[in-house]
């Protein structure tokens, strides 16, 4: 008990450290319980979100001419699945809507009835208007939940989609929960009123759907591959599936990642921890030599003496375990809040209260040990060592920068003599740093690369071009893209494919085809290993491929296209983060071989810098008229009868050309005694559409994610090394008070004081920075390489001035929290 | 021989529990230059507060102190440190060296603090050293393997390095035995006949003979002063029969 009461007395005596010590430990409970229980229960929270919905778990969705009836047969009889379902469907890639504030924006949309809904999943309303009120709806829609919860879009709102300059306004009837399309990248499930999907069906691509569940020996790439046989069609390379499995995927991994980080910081408080309570012993020691010594000598052994330390530390671990364990079921309500918007649907982070306790327990010994190992040094000092206050005062070893060599400021001596002195102290506080610094600048670089919320695009081994030119078949791309590069506003242009899909067995699923003639010309394919593909037989695969499948630089793989099937050689791995990771790299050689019947029908267009895309379009339209996709749903109008024929001839035109894959149309109209003439070749291009936008769309929500959690992190590590130096500099004062006011009787300044503390912080700080900035570049490297697959590079005088910026605040928290020296009184020195 | 140090209606007080306690009262008090003033009174006569608030390592609660000419009641503490820096030396009765150096790094640590080091300011502190017996063999031992009269020693080199215009002693041989106090105090008079203005507070007689003036403090006042006739000889009994005279006139 009287061990007990020792405790409690230095708790009060030393309340900022104890303060910080239960900060650190109940900011360690609280990040690696929630990291640990969310990254175990995440799976879980998606199925069961999943679950509720009542979706099937593969909704695949057909071309309407490459679906056929006996793929169902395939189901029942290769995978025993008899509950499919086949629908019709309407897909939009990518599909432009007129946003809440009025700007277009680019997304990918599947269109189903209420009634596929209803017979592919649940049909879970969210939040949505009365059967009467939708009654009188004229266009109803129903959109996923993630448009309330994380665009702010309310039931009663106006939602207009625009196919083809014409706006089609709907009423938003209400949301739902749905399992598969919630995503933009993968297209977003809406659902329309029969009357509207018959109205859509005219204007865009009608699918067939076939939706189901699967067995434990069904694979979808087997499948599919079981379908283009029975076929002999490509089929492949015209079905879109929604997976449970990639949904999953896909809505978890920032989720992860930003757990994962979470994780690691929770470390970096932990050794946090761990330090500062050996550091506290050892002062705490230190200061209590002679009451140790007394207290020997009244018969107390050395270990009773060590438990007196160990009940203090238990009291603050496990007051900081308890208030992280509370911290944690408090959070439990925002976390769920905020893993639902990441995900885009509502989920429930079930809290496993047992799980949460052992993370607290654990610590909690894990950081008694730590400190039992260093109370137990007390039995090193008998009661005579004791009296003389150990051994610390008996300073026999070398003399360090003795100051008769001293060459410049007496001060700077000084602080390195001080932390010669305290060089254990200092790899502790080292190791802090540079956990720390290490994160910050991985934290500093990857804000830096969302800074532009566009960067991401630079991650998607795609080229992002300012304009991406469809042209209307029978038009000579690379005639036309000479014509382009005429433009004062264009600065490059590059022909290529709106290629369809291969498959390389190895991979087993269907990957995008990039191809380009010479990839020397592109400007956001990137390369970690090899080179471009340069030949007809060879073939780029992406980084996840690469690792995943065990596909590395020189193997064989074996890719089938249209009808084909073929060895191609890999030439180069190129990081990339769009289309599921597995896109493939082809030359127009390469890419024809697979797909005979193709041809370059896309033209990307690089604008000069400072360009106007608006304008710039409506320069193009200038010149070579609308495209065919406006002109199809523009008005014939004119101030003269033969302009509105001309008009009506055109838009009649535009739609063959562009609906109908009709090559030429020549056309003779008489009125009377005139002739009204005109041909097809004044329309060239079919369509005008910026890659750029509709990735933006995807991106962004998640470089503003992904920034506000590295704020966020930033300053929380911030404040960790703010708290650890401060209580450094902060014990530094009280373990060194006397030498302090003895300078000060010398005419040291408290500022002179500060000074030295401060600088002999110094050492440490900077040699982790530096350690901690190249640390933290190499975890940046790393983290996106081979976590995310794709390559962000940090910036080097970015790194050196946050490395630069972290000394200089470690320096000021150091120099500030030694403050304490202004209190140091000479004379309550010489007196006491 | 002028004023080195005034104070007018000085008074310090401390707060203890809530209670106000004046340990220094209206005290007028002035030094000449050149002196070697003793003061001495009963405990809790606030002769060590005096020093302090003297030396300007604690500031007055009122009053005024004019140290060559200079007011330095009204500075910060920063301000006093640097007025300490050039102007004063301190001898503590419990030497107060700092552990954690070598003798020739404690004097230096005084030293460069005012001056930029030198070969003349080592070369001037090792002789110092010698001066007061301490051999060169010493100059890198800590002051843990020092003996008190050695550590004393190493403490007064380190208050006069800098050359100060007055040197303060708290009771310097207190903790000392016999002989090693007396070598202290040969030390300091010599540095005093050398012409260093001394401020010492002791309750030793022995003591306070070497002297040239003596302040008798009570209830933080000044109740009497003695000035010490012969200094200067080594008429030792004649000048204890004077002091003893006027202590036992203050009742000591």
């Amino acid at each position: 008990m009287k061990i007990l009461r020792l405790s409690l007395f230095n708790l009060r005596k030393n309340k900022r450290e104890a303060v910080a010590i239960v900060f650190l430990t109940m900011v360690t409970v609280f990040l690696l319980g929630t990291a640990l229980i969310s990254l175990t229960k995440i799976g879980d929270i998606f199925n069961k979100a999943y679950d509720e919905t009542g979706c099937m778990e593969y909704i695949i969705h057909f071309r309407k001419d490459s679906y056929r009836e006996v793929y169902k047969d395939i189901l029942e009889e290769a995978y025993g699945i008899e509950d499919s379902v086949e629908a019709d469907g309407l897909f939009a890639i990518p599909l432009n809507v007129i946003e809440k504030n009025g700007e277009k924006q680019l997304h990918n949309f599947a269109f189903i009835t209420l009634e596929t809904e209803k017979k592919t999943e649940g049909f879970v309303i969210q939040d949505g208007r009365s059967d009467d009120e939708i009654d009188g709806i004229e266009h109803p829609i129903w959109l996923p939940y993630a448009f309330e919860m994380n665009d702010g879009y309310l039931p009663g709102d106006t939602y207009t989609i625009v196919i083809g300059g014409r706006t089609y306004p709907f009423e938003i009837a209400g949301f739902y929960n749905p399992g598969c399309g919630n995503r933009d990248g993968s297209g977003m499930k809406v659902i329309v009123t029969d009357k509207d999907f018959n109205l859509l069906s005219g204007v865009l691509e009608h699918t067939d759907i076939l939706a189901f569940n699967g067995t434990d020996e069904f694979d979808v790439g087997e499948f599919l591959n079981k379908c283009e046989e029975l076929s002999g069609e490509n089929v492949t390379s015209y079905a879109w599936t929604w997976w449970r499995f990639y949904e999953s995927q896909n809505e978890v991994i920032f989720l992860q990642i930003f757990l994962g980080i979470a994780a690691f910081i929770s470390f970096i408080t932990l050794a946090s921890t761990v330090f500062l309570m050996r550091h506290k012993i050892s002062n705490d020691i230190e200061d209590q030599m002679q009451q140790i010594g007394v207290l020997e000598a009244l018969g107390y052994r050395s270990k009773e003496i060590s438990l007196s330390y160990i009940y203090e530390y238990m009291l603050t671990a496990a007051a900081g375990a308890v208030l992280g364990t509370l911290l944690s079921v408090l959070f439990n309500p925002v976390l769920s809040r905020i893993a639902g918007q990441q995900m885009g649907r509502i989920v429930h982070m079930e809290l496993n209260f047992v799980m949460l306790v052992m993370v607290a327990v654990a610590i909690t010994i894990l950081t008694l040990v730590f400190a039992l190992t260093k109370a137990a040094t007390i039995k090193r000092y008998p009661p005579v060592v004791a009296f003389r206050k150990g051994i610390k005062a008996h300073h026999f070893g070398r003399n360090i920068l003795p100051l008769e060599k001293t060459k410049g400021n007496i001060n700077t001596r000084l602080a390195f003599k001080v932390f010669f002195r305290n060089i254990k102290q200092n790899i502790g506080a080292g190791i802090c740093i540079l956990l720390a610094s290490s994160t910050l600048v991985f934290g500093v670089a990857v804000y830096d690369f969302f800074k532009d919320e566009m960067a991401m695009l630079y991650t998607f081994g795609e080229e992002v071009p300012e304009e991406t030119i469809s042209l209307l078949d029978g038009v000579d791309p690379y005639a036309f893209s000479e014509e382009l590069l005429d433009l004062p506003e264009v600065r490059k242009t590059l022909v290529c494919f709106e290629a369809d899909d291969v498959t390389v067995e190895e991979i087993g699923h269907e990957s995008t085809v990039i191809s380009y003639e010479d990839y020397s010309e592109t400007e956001n394919i990137f390369l970690s290993d090899g080179r471009y593909p340069e030949h007809e037989n060879e073939i780029g695969i992406s980084l996840y491929a690469s690792r995943t499948y065990g596909i590395e630089v020189g193997d064989s793989v074996t890719v089938k296209g249209d009808g084909t099937r073929k060895t191609m050689i890999v030439s180069g791995i190129i990081p990339e983060a769009s289309n599921g990771l597995i896109n493939v790299y082809l030359t127009h050689e390469g890419y024809l071989s697979l797909v005979p019947n193709d041809t370059p029908n896309m033209i990307n267009v690089y604008l000069e810098e400072g360009v106007d895309r608006s304008e710039f379009e409506r320069d193009l339209y200038g010149l070579y008229g609308a495209s065919a996709a406006e002109m199809a749903e523009a008005s014939a109008e004119g101030s003269t009868l033969e302009e509105r024929i001309r008009n009506a001839a055109d838009e009649q035109m535009a739609v063959l050309l562009d609906r109908y894959g009709v090559t030429d149309v020549d056309y003779a109209i008489r009125i009377g005694d005139q002739l009204i003439t005109g041909q097809s070749s004044v329309f060239r291009i079919r369509d005008i559409q910026s890659y750029f936008d509709q990735i933006a769309t995807q991106v962004t929500p998640m470089a503003k994610a992904v920034k506000a959690f590295v704020i966020g992190m930033t300053i929380f590590v911030g404040m960790i090394v703010a708290v650890i130096l401060s209580i450094l500099s902060f014990s530094n004062v009280r373990r060194q008070r006397k030498d302090l006011g003895i300078m000060k009787s010398m005419g040291y300044s408290s500022k002179d004081l500060m000074k030295q503390l401060a600088v002999s912080m110094l050492p440490p700080t900077i040699v982790s920075t530096a350690a901690g900035a190249v640390l933290g570049v190499f975890i940046n490297h790393f983290f996106w390489l081979y976590i995310m697959g794709f390559i962000i590079k940090a910036s080097i005088p970015l790194v050196i001035v946050t490395a630069v910026l972290i000394v200089l605040f470690s320096y000021a928290v150091t120099y500030f929290a030694a403050g304490r020296v202004k209190k140091v009184s000479v004379t309550e020195l010489i007196t006491e | 021989m002028g004023s080195i140090l005034k104070t007018e209606k000085l008074c310090k007080s401390f707060s203890i529990g809530g209670i106000q306690q004046h340990v220094i009262k209206n005290l007028d008090l002035e030094i000449m230059e050149g002196d070697f003033t003793i003061v001495m009174g009963a405990s809790g006569s606030g002769k060590s507060t005096l020093l302090y608030a003297l030396s300007g390592m604690d500031k007055p609660t009122m009053g005024s102190i004019t140290f060559d000419g200079e007011e330095i009641s009204g500075k910060s503490n920063d301000q006093l440190a640097l007025f300490r820096r050039g102007n004063c030396g301190f001898v503590f009765q419990n030497v107060y060296l700092l552990e954690n150096q070598t003798v020739l790094d404690n004097v230096l640590t005084g030293a460069l603090i005012v001056a930029k080091n030198s070969p003349e300011l080592v070369r001037k502190a090792k002789v110092l050293l010698k001066k007061v017996g301490i051999s060169e063999p010493l100059w890198n031992k800590y002051p843990s393997q020092l003996s008190g009269g050695e550590a004393q020693r190493v403490g007064i080199v380190r208050a006069v390095i800098n050359d100060p215009k007055i040197l303060f002693a708290d009771e310097p041989t207190g903790q000392l035995n016999s002989a090693s106090g007396q070598e202290v105090l040969n030390i300091f008079t010599e540095v005093h006949r050398n012409g260093q203005s001394i401020v010492m507070v002791t309750h030793d007689l022995k003591t306070a003979l070497r002297g040239t003036r003596v302040l008798f403090l009570r209830d933080g006042a000044v109740v009497g002063q003695y000035r010490m006739p012969n200094y200067g000889t080594d008429d030792l009994t004649a000048r204890r029969a004077g002091l003893q005279s006027f202590l036992d006139e203050m009742g000591w």
